[in-house]
């Protein structure tokens, strides 16, 4: 009797745990959860059934516009929401629901917002939502987007469509702010009624494209937004498959489960590049650099040295041979469709190339072969190539007579390295502009306290063109001054920067793709092909 | 036996503690989490505002009370990445990790005991040789790679099944067969050894003697004696199989435990990573209970007190 009754639980358990394990996963809405069919040919489509698919490295993070900073979620936003002002294909910041503005003093802003623009639920985008929106980055320090947002000072709702924002110091870059999906424009009343958690499962936007259905991990579903104001949504269906491995993506790919993916590895490209898939190359921010700690008493802080480790590096060889063109030579941290951007710098002009010229260099500073010694960190995995390109670079050095100790480490290792400013000599990394204007990256030449133990570049001439270039409104004026930044710097480097990457997508042939600098893959530049 | 059953739950509730302190402890000096949450180049000064709108420049030891105080009323943490409570995006997960891991262990065991049964029959042919080989082979082979060539066989050359994902049962087949072939390759000798042990018990000979089939005297006198151990590998296994399957979560797309467990480790997600661990333990503490009770049904000799 015993025996039956332990047998009798133990079959109820075993039942229990594989009836739980065959529901079904919840997601943020009530919605059909399939995803295409993945046996499907590899053969060009003509998409006549408008539904596209994009493979992607990651899920997106969260549905509250205001606390992520992670491209695929930005990409989302772009998307499914609104902002003040957006970018068009070109690059270009363009009006969105803004209608007008107005400047009255260089710490103010009036925003005058169109009428009749609607969210997905019907109810009308107003000035309240936009202040609503803009106090929540002002005043949340638990956001991640806060550190951007935290220059206004004062929102105010003038009228039912109309809004002034001061700020602590003047802001060229104000539009840009406004431009990024941080500020995706949040329907307050819905908020105010439903909680952000409310949101969060059933998020309310206003863009050209809704979420359909987000199943974490899974798939989101984007689906066209009827009611939207500007040009109407080109796809009937936009999903989204996060496949965090690289060959199961390109497997996907070859094999019609997706259309599209982002950030293709070197050792795929041939196969993607053949059959009924190619390979398309679009610009990005990410500059491949080193950080360079001149700190008094290290072997980096003789600038003869810093320059001899330059000249011995073949960016071209770099960007040709490893990178395979994926990469341009650099010597600015600007990328090069940023605003600002120092075009002298870019380009077979920021190959340095000449061992021999570096080894004398070396001499006439009074160092023998075998003198220096320096660590050089990288990470590995994290970047295209980029346990290759530090063996590379520690071999041209060795090749000039400075030994390395050649540090390859995990890429959260690495972040924190950085972070922490405990990198030693040479720190290998690829950093992006968040902003894409071309003061934000510069803050590390011209702003000594944000590099203090890391680099500890100290340049006056620097920080005073910095300190100018941030309040300059005049968009000529600011340009200039940050192309002077970015040529000191390319001489003092504290920065040795390699090479700008460029952003690899693999394409159905079917699809005609126009990649934006800042995006993995929207589906505006996606279109079916001629 | 029900006295054993409470004996063992109530046990494992120190167990757990500890299992909680150790994660919180080992998490918090991994690193800061706001180093993956604000852009790279922000300023120490943005870091420190987001810790403290976090709670994290709490002590440790403060944060580590408040997290106990929490999770006794079953708030385990909100998630930093997604904002939500790190305890129902876990939950979440469950259903696909599960499903994996039962359909793996299915998988494992199909394969498995008829091969370690017949190995066992034919000791020393050709045959027994083959699959002792090819099981060596298996626990050899690692779980990443075995994924990916299936995919590239029997997805992207045969197009037999999709390449990765979670639609359908379909899609169940290539994941659970990578999970399955290393499980089997630690059964089937397994089997194989205890049946050979068992077909020369005395038992056996008098069960040959009254006549009975062969198969007979395999599959219910033999077998069920074989069993004993092989419950233990697979209750030790089923954890495993659900926590553990990361590789192959995410070489697969599959929404499971393992690959938010990843992704929270390498996005410093304090809370997910936290509540991830203790339902693994969970999961290990309950299979384990699950092993020793099957004991009884198997071996009436097993009695716990």
């Amino acid at each position: 009797m015993k025996k039956k009754s332990l047998a009798l639980f133990l079959a109820i358990t075993l039942t229990v745990a594989t009836l739980s394990g065959c529901g079904g996963s919840s997601s943020t809405k009530e919605a059909d959860t399939s995803a295409p069919d993945a046996d499907a040919s590899s053969a060009v489509s003509d998409f006549s059934d408008g539904v596209l698919v994009i493979g992607s490295a990651s899920d997106i993070v969260t549905l509250d516009p205001a606390n992520q900073t992670q491209t695929n979620t930005q990409d989302l936003f772009a998307t499914i929401g609104s902002s003040l002002f957006k970018r068009d294909l070109d690059f270009n910041l363009v009006n969105d629901v803004c209608e007008s503005y107005t400047q009255p003093d260089d710490l103010t802003w009036e925003f005058k917002i169109s009428e009749g623009i609607v969210f997905n639920n019907g109810e009308d985008l107003k000035a309240d939502d936009v202040a609503y929106t803009l106090e929540r980055l002002m005043t949340g320090t638990d956001l991640v987007s806060y550190s951007y947002y935290k220059c206004l000072t004062s929102v105010e709702q003038l009228d039912d469509y109309k809004v002034r924002v001061t700020t602590d110091t003047p802001r060229p870059d104000m539009l840009t702010l406004l431009a990024m999906s941080q500020s995706t424009i949040l329907p307050k009343d819905y908020i105010e009624a439903n909680g952000m958690d409310g949101y969060m499962k059933a998020p309310v936007t206003s863009g050209a494209y809704q979420l359909k259905e987000w199943v974490p991990d899974d798939h989101y579903t984007l689906v066209p937004n009827d009611s939207y104001y500007g040009t109407k949504a080109e796809w009937k269906e936009v999903i989204y498959r996060p496949i965090p491995e690289s060959s199961t993506r390109v497997s996907e790919l070859l094999t019609g489960g997706v259309d599209v993916i982002y950030n293709v590895p070197v050792n795929e490209w041939e196969r993607v590049n053949s059959g009924n898939t190619s390979l398309v190359y679009g610009e990005t921010s990410r500059v491949m650099l080193m950080i360079v700690r001149m700190t008094e008493g290290t072997v980096t802080a003789d600038p003869a040295v810093r320059k001899a480790i330059e000249m011995a590096i073949d960016k071209k060889a770099i960007c040709e041979q490893l990178l395979q063109g994926a990469g341009t030579p650099t010597r600015t941290r600007v990328g090069s469709s940023v605003p600002g951007f120092n075009s002298d710098l870019f380009g077979d002009a920021a190959n340095l190339y000449d061992p021999e010229g570096a080894k004398a260099l070396l001499t006439d500073a009074g160092y023998a072969e075998g003198d220096l010694t320096v660590t050089l960190t990288a990470s590995s995995g994290r970047y295209l190539m980029d346990t290759e390109m530090a063996q590379m670079i520690a071999a041209y050095l060795e090749a000039i007579g400075i030994h390395v100790n050649l540090e390859l480490v995990d890429s959260t290792v690495m972040s924190s390295t950085f972070s922490n400013k405990t990198n030693q000599e040479l720190l290998m990394i690829g950093l992006s502009d968040g902003q894409y204007d071309g003061c934000y990256p510069l803050a590390h030449y011209g702003d000594k306290d944000r590099v203090a133990g890391q680099t500890d570049y100290d340049s006056p001439e620097c920080q005073e063109l910095y300190q100018k270039a941030l309040v300059e409104t005049d968009p000529a004026t600011k340009e200039a001054y940050e192309k002077q930044i970015q040529a000191i710097a390319a001489e003092d480097r504290p920065h040795i920067c390699i090479a700008q990457l460029k952003a690899i997508f693999g394409v159905n042939n079917g699809l005609t793709i126009t990649p934006r600098m800042d995006s993995n893959g929207c589906p505006d530049e996606i279109t079916v092909a001629k | 036996m029900l006295r054993y059953f409470f004996k063992r739950v109530g046990q494992m509730i120190p167990v757990l503690l500890i299992i909680t302190l150790i994660v919180f402890l080992l998490v918090n000096v991994a690193g800061d989490p706001t180093a993956n949450m604000l852009p790279l180049d922000a300023t120490e000064e943005d870091h420190e505002i987001l810790r403290e709108a976090m709670g994290l420049n709490r002590p440790i030891l403060v944060q580590y009370v408040d997290y106990l105080g929490d999770m006794l009323k079953g708030d385990f943490g909100t998630s930093y990445r997604y904002s939500l409570p790190a305890l129902d995006l876990a939950m979440e997960r469950i259903p696909a990790s599960l499903k994996l891991a039962g359909t793996a262990l299915l998988f494992a065991l199909i394969l498995a005991i008829p091969l370690g049964i017949f190995s066992a029959q034919f000791a020393n042919s050709p045959f027994d040789i083959v699959i002792s080989g090819v099981s060596v082979l298996g626990r050899a082979m690692p779980n990443f790679w075995v994924g990916i060539m299936l995919i590239l066989l029997f997805a992207v050359k045969l197009k037999w099944f999709p390449v990765s994902g979670s639609t359908g049962a379909i899609s169940l087949v290539l994941p659970a067969l990578t999970l399955a072939i290393q499980s089997a390759s630690q059964i089937i000798p397994l089997v194989r050894s205890n049946m050979l042990t068992i077909m020369n018990e005395d038992y056996i000979r008098t069960a040959r003697s009254k006549g009975l089939r062969e198969s007979a005297v395999v599959c219910i006198h033999a077998f069920k004696n074989a069993l004993v151990p092989v419950v233990t590998i697979v209750a030790l296994e089923l954890p495993g199989l659900i926590g553990g399957a990361l590789i192959t979560e995410t070489v697969f797309a599959w929404p499971g435990l393992g690959q938010f467990l990843i992704q929270a480790i390498n996005n410093k997600d304090m809370s997910v990573v936290q509540v991830c661990i203790f339902l693994i333990a969970c999961i290990t503490l309950a299979a384990n209970l699950l092993a020793d009770l099957v004991y009884c049904l198997i071996d009436p000799r097993i009695r716990y007190e």
